[in-house]
């Protein structure tokens, strides 16, 4: 089991994800505001982070950019999900710290898939 | 003058207070009517998401007794089926059909109202999953030029790429046209994986679908398409913007030999090295 963190401001989504984490057996926070992501980011320590794009108060981008920056949070594993779908956008994901980006609409079955990928990667 | 002073004056003053007094409490009931519905809503969206979740599951759900819960089911399962791909949305989308969401979204887009079709629209198209979205092509020759930009929209959003052809096609409708932009972020949206679904726009006569179908294959990297962009650049009345673009998708494409053919055909063809400018 591990502690995911999901950041995003759509409540169905949120609660659609959070559902389907739980359901695979993690543990899940949810934060629906960007500054406010970043106070609970710090404060938790998660073993993974979920992050859309376009957020009230600082934006994923920002967000990746301030974990990457934190020694005690630089090795957090990110997935960007958003419905920035353009190949910029996804250059300017990875460029700012995400390890994986799935663009909206999504399935939520992939996204499951590829939390276990990262988490998996992450263990030693 | 008196009157300012007098019984007037109090009576007027009187008047006004009821008036005031009368308009707050209307104010204060529509505020608490407003606030009694909203928290119903609450109430009903937060019994209906469990449902939803199953619904994703693709577990049997039956829907609720409670009109108000059903009606709260109904909506978010529509509106969740847009952000899904995959089992979870052909979940939605088979739950939506097999309670009769599919019937009122076509009852919905024969509706004479243009907002009524639209969203009529919306709720078919979460109601279809994976299948062509038959009943949206109809729309992209609606009377209403919104309706027909939803429907663009649409059936882009939707992952079917059975309808491309008719997306390029409505471009050159001469009554009811739709914004080649909108087509070509749709075509994009719908990302074929070949040039096959393409080959009707490099064919046609208007210069607009032939654009935005050499933008489409270059956007999604269809190499395969690299031949058909070379023989719309060879046409002998081919307009400079297309030209130009030909050329630029044959770059990104990496065929080389394609260009020099074509700068070899026509030395002095916009879109040629060292040519530019209208045609």
């Amino acid at each position: 089991m591990a502690r995911v963190m999901v950041v995003e401001d759509d409540p169905d989504i949120a609660l659609l994800i959070a559902h389907k984490l739980r359901s695979a057996g993690h543990e899940v926070a949810v934060v629906g505001d960007g500054a406010a992501a970043i106070v609970a980011i710090r404060s938790s320590h998660p073993d993974l982070i979920i992050l859309d794009w376009m957020l009230p108060g600082l934006n994923g981008i920002e967000i990746a950019t301030a974990v990457r920056a934190d020694d005690d949070l630089q090795g957090t594993p990110i997935l960007m999900l958003t419905a920035k779908a353009q190949d910029a956008d996804v250059e300017r994901g990875f460029a700012a710290g995400a390890d994986d980006y799935l663009q909206k609409p999504f399935s939520p079955r992939e996204l499951v898939a590829r939390v276990e990928r990262l988490l998996a990667r992450r263990r030693p | 003058m008196n009157l300012v002073h007098g019984p007037f004056a109090a009576w007027v003053l009187t008047l006004s207070l009821a008036a005031t007094a009368a308009l707050a409490v209307v104010v204060l009931a529509a505020r608490g009517e407003t606030a009694r519905r909203r928290r119903r809503a609450a109430v009903d969206i937060a019994k209906a998401w469990p449902l939803v979740l199953a619904i994703t599951d693709g577990a049997f759900v039956a829907p609720p007794a409670d009109p108000r819960v059903a009606r709260a089911l109904g909506l978010r399962v529509a509106l969740l089926a847009h952000q899904l791909r995959g089992d979870d949305r052909e979940n939605v989308a088979a739950w939506l059909t097999r309670n009769g969401y599919r019937e009122v979204a076509e009852a919905q887009m024969r509706s004479r109202r243009a907002a009524v079709r639209a969203r009529g629209l919306e709720l078919y198209l979460a109601s279809v999953g994976s299948e062509p979205p038959e009943r949206a092509v109809d729309l992209l020759s609606d009377r209403d030029a919104r309706v027909r930009v939803a429907a663009v929209r649409a059936i882009g959003a939707s992952g079917s790429t059975a309808h491309i052809p008719e997306l390029i096609h409505a471009v050159s409708s001469r009554r009811r046209p739709v914004p080649p932009g909108a087509v070509l972020m749709a075509v994009v949206n719908a990302a074929p994986r070949s040039a096959d679904v393409l080959r009707p726009g490099f064919q046609s006569a208007d210069s607009r679908a032939v654009l935005l179908t050499i933008e489409a294959a270059h956007r999604l990297g269809l190499a395969d398409a690299a031949l058909d962009v070379q023989r719309v650049a060879s046409r002998a009345a081919v307009r400079s913007d297309v030209a130009l673009s030909a050329r630029r998708a044959l770059e990104a494409f990496g065929r080389e030999d394609l260009l020099r053919a074509l700068a070899q055909a026509d030395p002095r063809r916009p879109g040629a090295p060292g040519v530019s400018g209208e045609a």
